[in-house]
């Protein structure tokens, strides 16, 4: 039946045992540890008996079933979730309503979660049927491998139908929030795939070129500002949409002069955006690397570390294409004016593997190997070209990766290098509430 | 630095004598201290012997944490030794006398380890551990675990 305990008085006068009531239960199904009884743990509490105290000690877990786990409460359980990183944490919010409710629905601890977990790298593409897909990608080893996993569908109010789609042209990446532009609409998207937020924002015309990025108050360091800049094909204005206030408005200055308004690569980087850019001169054509602040609204420049006048980019005469790949980690740090560049790899392919303005790629620097999304001429032809995926690797090596959907046409694949999950939330208009802050 | 000692007294009444630098990094004695420098006995209710034993141990490991590049990986091969002791009940116990304590350094260690433990973790598990109730309907479940297949498979992630 279990255990019972019980509480002895031995009377010297009488030379008896009597026994005392306990003010606990006696009975247990079992006492877990024998050791229990001789360990003073718990609270105490005493019986009177003739003004002398008798003291009785009660072990207090005596009956608790052995895999108890103490509860945690709400602010430790936060803080504990605080730390598994986003994918992870999206498949928790199965576990309950609250849960999901915190992972997918909490600007605050969005914003712990931001600065606590460690950070994801995922490899996106958008391919030619205009859809981002997930690339598997592992370029360790002695055989570097890429494959497209699921493809992410956008919530979109427009086409109830999913066959119908809003299609994507170009990617924009910051903070695991993707800006998504079309050149067959005129609107765009800020979505976070893994919360599945959107907000959906008017422009004027449906070509454009639009980034994403933060500005941030010096002082408190979780208030990010999120912001898009961009300009139109025509005219030299340059806008800015607040998402905050929902609101668009024409900033100080004109756009930088560009050659060509259609083939600005951009990324971001700390929230500030970074752009390559041609430009005709007397001489050639010049290239250059700005920034974009998005605190200061300006454009600084930023020097590359390879000769940026030519007089052409584009010498299809030359039977080789060389290329070479250069990383800084110090682009912010300008206190000694120049930003410092490292070569990593240098590469020498064929010409029809020509790595053009256009493409983007994602570098492994350690391995020495990288990944692009590149045109393949057929025959020299420039209308006859293959868009594919190849892997190249410090030896020169190519390795061309099957990423399925070959279209005839579509948007320039592109290799969003390193999407970084989170679950940084949207501000939409109004605000909406907030807890804590 | 002085080497006045500090008696820690559990709530199991097991009794810890320490450096007053080390019983210092428990803020919640550090606080005590501030109020009223002679005490010298500080009984400590929320926390148990066997568990305030590994608080202590993390704090004496911990007392003077230097700045070198070294120092601070000797120390985190430590800290990660440590934590590898521990099953996810005792480290859900660290981390409630972490809190109760207030030694942020091993709260966030602590925190850390769990959430590396747990995030392979079912839900299923992880109701059980956290006492979690579940509040679904079977129909609800199964579309929010619908809604985050793509996140599923990530065992091939580069890591950085």
């Amino acid at each position: 039946m279990g255990l019972s305990l019980s509480l002895l008085k031995y009377d010297f006068s009488t030379e008896k045992y009597e026994p005392v009531t306990l003010p606990f239960p006696s009975h247990a199904h079992c006492f877990r540890e024998a050791h229990c009884l001789s360990v003073v743990r718990g609270e105490k509490l005493s019986l009177s008996n003739d003004n002398i105290l008798l003291r009785a000690t009660c072990c207090r877990f005596l009956r608790r079933p052995t895999m108890t786990i103490p509860n945690l409460p709400k602010d430790l359980v936060e803080e504990v979730l605080s730390f598994v990183p986003a994918t992870y944490l999206k498949r928790l919010s199965s576990t309950c309503k609250p849960w999901n409710r915190l992972i997918h629905n909490d600007k605050r601890f969005a914003r712990k979660h931001f600065d606590n977990a460690a950070k994801e790298f995922l490899v996106f593409m958008l391919r030619k049927n205009f859809r981002i897909c997930r690339l598997s990608v592992n370029l360790h080893g002695t055989d570097p491998s890429a494959e497209v996993k699921g493809e992410l569908t956008i919530p979109d109010p427009y086409f109830k139908n999913s066959a119908d789609q809003f299609k994507i042209d170009k990617v924009f990446h910051c903070d695991g929030l993707l800006l998504c532009t079309s050149k067959l609409e005129r609107r765009m998207v800020v979505w976070n795939p893994l919360t599945g937020e959107t907000k959906w924002i008017q422009i004027r015309e449906e070509r454009g070129t639009f980034v994403l990025g933060y500005s941030q108050d010096k002082n408190k360091s979780c208030n990010k500002s999120y912001k898009i800049m961009g300009f139109y094909r025509s005219g030299g204005q340059v806008w800015e949409y607040d998402l905050n206030s929902d609101s668009w408005r024409v900033l100080d200055g004109i756009r930088p002069k560009w050659y060509s308004g259609f083939d600005y690569r951009c990324v971001s980087l700390k929230g500030n955006a970074y752009m390559l850019a041609k430009d005709v001169t007397d001489v050639g054509l010049s290239l250059s690397l700005l920034k974009y602040d998005f605190s200061t609204e300006k454009y600084v420049p930023v020097t590359l570390p390879f000769p940026s006048q030519a007089r052409s980019f584009n010498n299809a005469n030359h039977k080789r294409s060389k290329a070479e790949i250069w990383v800084t980690n110090k682009i912010d740090d300008t206190t000694k004016g120049a930003v410092s560049w490292s070569k990593v790899l240098a590469l020498d392919l064929s010409r029809e593997l020509q790595i053009s303005f256009k493409t983007n790629f994602l570098v492994d620097e350690e391995k020495k190997v990288f990944m692009c999304c590149v045109r393949l001429r057929e025959d020299g032809d420039e209308n006859k070209s293959k868009y594919k995926v190849y892997i190249v690797g410090e030896d020169n090596e190519v390795k061309e990766i099957d990423f399925g959907v070959n279209a005839t046409s579509g948007s320039w694949p592109t290799i969003l290098s390193l999407y970084v999950p989170s679950l940084v939330q949207i501000q939409q208009a109004g605000g909406k509430m907030e807890r804590g802050d | 630095m002085s080497s006045n000692k500090i008696v820690l007294t559990s709530s199991d009444g097991e009794s810890f004598e320490v450096e007053e630098v080390v019983a210092r990094k428990l803020q919640i004695v550090g606080h005590m201290l501030e109020d009223d420098c002679v005490i010298n006995e500080i009984p400590l209710q929320n926390v148990t012997g066997d568990i305030l034993s590994m608080v202590i141990e993390y704090c004496k490991t911990h007392v003077d944490e230097e700045e070198s590049e070294e120092a601070q990986t000797k120390l985190k091969t430590w800290d990660e030794e440590f934590m590898k002791k521990f099953d996810i009940k005792t480290l859900l116990q660290i981390i409630l006398a972490a809190n109760y304590l207030n030694v942020k350094g091993l709260l966030d260690l602590v925190s850390q380890t769990i959430a590396d433990t747990i995030k392979d973790y079912t839900p299923e598990q992880i109701r059980e551990v956290f006492g979690v109730e579940n509040d679904y309907t079977e129909e609800e479940e199964a579309e929010v675990r619908k809604e985050n297949a793509w996140a599923f498979d990530e065992a091939d992630t580069p890591k950085p």
